[in-house]
């Protein structure tokens, strides 16, 4: 992982590892939106990680139809 | 009312909760890793005394004259006329009252009136129950935005540095009136080659002030050095806040100083900027503290030179340094501009202000200090003057501050109607599916990937999907955090009465911490209502966890924000149950059809 996508990831690790557990599941998708934003910031780094991430959270509401959606 | 064994009536309580966990998390994001650090406690005599030990460059001057106040003002110069009393002048203005000595020629006391234009009130908590039953607690002080710091030169005094030094705390001759102006005031004072013209002129109304410093060497050689302008102002440490993890981002006085184009600022425990930031085009300097602003700026557009800042927890200090070269017989003038006042958007915005121009004879293209500036939103600047200019409409129609955050919360639940309705439409369509979850439950009861993917394989193929989405409660959390933001920077909201007696200041946390218990009480009351699909541990920890934190955190921050929050809770309730019992009418009115085409409107409770 590029040291850039480890510090834009390090919310998202404390999340997964506290917040995530206590928190019912809300996700429309699978991989849910935190476990796709670990693996898009793996496979692309930390400009295109967040910028998929940040398309993935926009589409992850009602008007969007959900379903599976693995990271490109 | 709800069936217990069906997982969507908690899915919204679901959101809200997992909204206010993310909300939670930010804000301890914010504190750990973005807020400014409180000053270690125990530095508190270490800080003050190296202050006071240490007056730098202004202090090698003033070292060698009677400071003002310091009891000895009996023994002036050799040279200077024989000795008169110390001159203590007060003129008040509309909206402040000066005090003046003649000891250095600069303010005692800028105190601004108005029931608005006061410290911070912090109550403790019997107080405010005191307060609450209708025991009359006094008022915190009026604001005082000039307090001396003793054995430091005073707000508005000027030195001089160089060959031939000139001390802050130098005897002036006062004289009432300046420039033909009433409103003014006139210090002339001498010492060495130099003769000293101070004047300050002010409108009758506002926070503005004119402050001209004629510089005139009387000796027969050119003059070279520094003419250093003081503004010093003491602190008291009751009414400042530090920030804190519970405790929000505080109430701090600042020095400050806007060079070339970055404003710096330093509060007790930061690090002093370093020189050459420092040094540049000087567009303004002050003391800034959250709510209240005094700054000094060149009237005639950014004047080359540097700032010295310096903090202790009792004392502010900015000293501004222009380069002075003064032929012989010659006169050289530097005008500023003051600014000693609340930091209303509306008045920073124009400064110089009209009333000033005509009395400084300004074109109305003069230099504008950027002093908006000081009220620093951070990187949530642009919602939050959103949020501010939505509350501010509301509170041109209600005129209550409380009522317009109610109202925003509103607005906000109105806006995200939609998204609601279309999770709960979806909701219901899910029921049918019932049983094939069942299936599927059963078939992958020991792996819970596999589990997850199957039912969202299920849902594709039906085409509905039953979870709000993360979108929904992401959204939430920048509302939450510009409010707070905008709270705790707006001096719109400081100081405004929402009810009763308590409710007396939303910027400031609740002396009695009832609304953020109230807003502890909602949730798990919400979380109580709905049944759980969830086994009783976690049910008990979804019940009493985050309400528990959120209570916690909540407590000592501004009571506005558990006001939002509250509130928020409420309509979640009211819109729950609004729009359930909706559908329900309507399926029965279509015999049992799917509400498909349904506007998203006007249903809300």
């Amino acid at each position: 992982m590029s040291p850039l996508a480890f510090v834009i990831s390090l919310p998202i690790r404390f999340y997964r590892k506290f917040l995530g557990p206590l928190l019912p599941k809300v996700c429309r998708f699978h991989p849910s939106c935190s476990t796709y934003a670990m693996e898009a910031l793996e496979k692309h780094g930390g400009f295109k990680g967040s910028w998929l991430t940040a398309w993935r959270l926009m589409r992850c509401q009602p008007f969007h139809p959900g379903g599976i959606d693995p990271v490109p | 009312m709800n069936d217990p064994l069906s997982p969507q009536s908690n899915d919204s309580q679901k959101r809200l909760l997992a909204a206010l966990a993310l909300s939670f998390v930010a804000t301890a994001f914010y504190t750990f890793f973005l807020a400014p650090k409180p000053p270690e406690p125990g530095a508190e005599g270490a800080d003050a005394g190296v202050v006071v030990a240490a007056p730098a460059d202004a202090g090698t001057v003033a070292a060698a004259v009677p400071t003002p106040g310091s009891g000895s003002t009996g023994t002036p110069a050799a040279n200077e006329a024989p000795a008169l009393p110390e001159r203590k002048v007060d003129v008040a203005r509309q909206e402040v009252h000066y005090g003046f000595t003649s000891e250095g020629g600069g303010l005692t006391a800028a105190v601004l009136q108005g029931s608005k234009m006061r410290e911070q009130q912090s109550l403790t908590i019997e107080q405010g129950f005191q307060k609450l039953v209708g025991k009359e607690i006094p008022p915190p002080p009026q604001m005082n935005v000039a307090q001396p710091v003793p054995g430091q030169p005073l707000p508005l005094s000027v030195s001089i540095a160089g060959n031939s030094p000139l001390p802050a705390g130098l005897r002036y001759a006062v004289t009432e009136g300046a420039g033909g102006s009433a409103n003014g005031l006139t210090f002339t004072g001498r010492q060495g080659p130099w003769e000293v013209v101070k004047t300050l002129q002010w409108p009758t109304q506002g926070f503005e002030l004119v402050y001209a410093v004629q510089v005139r060497n009387t000796s027969g050689q050119p003059q070279n050095g520094e003419l250093q302008v003081h503004y010093s102002r003491a602190v008291d440490p009751n009414f400042e806040h530090a920030p804190s993890f519970f405790g929000g981002v505080g109430n701090l006085s600042r020095a400050a100083c806007y060079v070339d184009e970055k404003l710096h600022k330093m509060s007790p425990g930061d690090d002093k900027p370093k020189e050459e930031d420092t040094k540049g085009e000087l567009h303004f300097f002050g003391i800034d503290q959250q709510y209240f602003l005094s700054a000094l700026y060149p009237l005639d557009g950014p004047r080359a030179g540097h700032c010295t800042l310096n903090a202790s927890p009792t004392a502010r200090e900015v000293t501004a340094s222009f380069p002075l070269s003064v032929a012989a017989g010659e006169t050289v003038t530097l005008r500023f501009g003051g600014y000693l006042g609340p930091k209303d958007p509306d008045l920073l915005a124009v400064v110089p202000g009209p009333d000033l121009r005509k009395a400084a004879s300004l074109g109305d293209t003069a230099f504008h200090p950027k002093l908006e500036d000081t009220v620093d939103f951070g990187i949530w600047a642009v919602l939050c003057k959103v949020l501010l200019a939505v509350m501010k409409f509301f509170h041109g129609i209600t005129g209550n501050w409380g009522v317009s955050i109610i109202l925003l919360t509103v607005v906000v639940k109105l806006v995200l109607l939609p998204l609601t309705y279309r999770s709960m439409v979806s909701m219901e369509e899910v029921k049918k599916l019932q049983p094939r979850m069942e299936e599927i439950r059963k078939k992958h009861a020991d792996n819970r990937e596999q589990q997850n993917l199957e039912i969202m394989k299920l849902y594709q193929e039906a085409k509905v999907n039953p979870l709000g989405g993360c979108l929904p409660l992401l959204i939430q959390m920048p509302v939450w955090i510009a409010l707070f933001t905008a709270l705790r920077n707006s001096f719109d909201i400081y100081g405004e009465p929402f009810i009763g007696p308590i409710w007396r200041d939303l910027t400031y946390k609740d002396p009695t911490y009832l609304l953020p218990l109230a807003l502890g009480v909602s949730m798990v009351i919400t979380q109580k209502m709905q049944p759980q699909m969830m086994d009783a541990a976690q049910a008990k920890m979804m019940t009493w966890f985050m309400p528990i934190i959120f209570t916690a955190t909540l407590l000592q921050y501004p009571a506005g924000l558990s006001l939002y929050i509250f509130t928020n809770n409420l309509l979640s309730i009211g819109q729950q149950y609004g729009l359930r019992k909706w559908l329900d009418r309507k399926k029965s009115n279509t015999g049992g059809g799917t509400p498909a085409v349904v506007t998203a409107g006007g249903r809300r409770k």
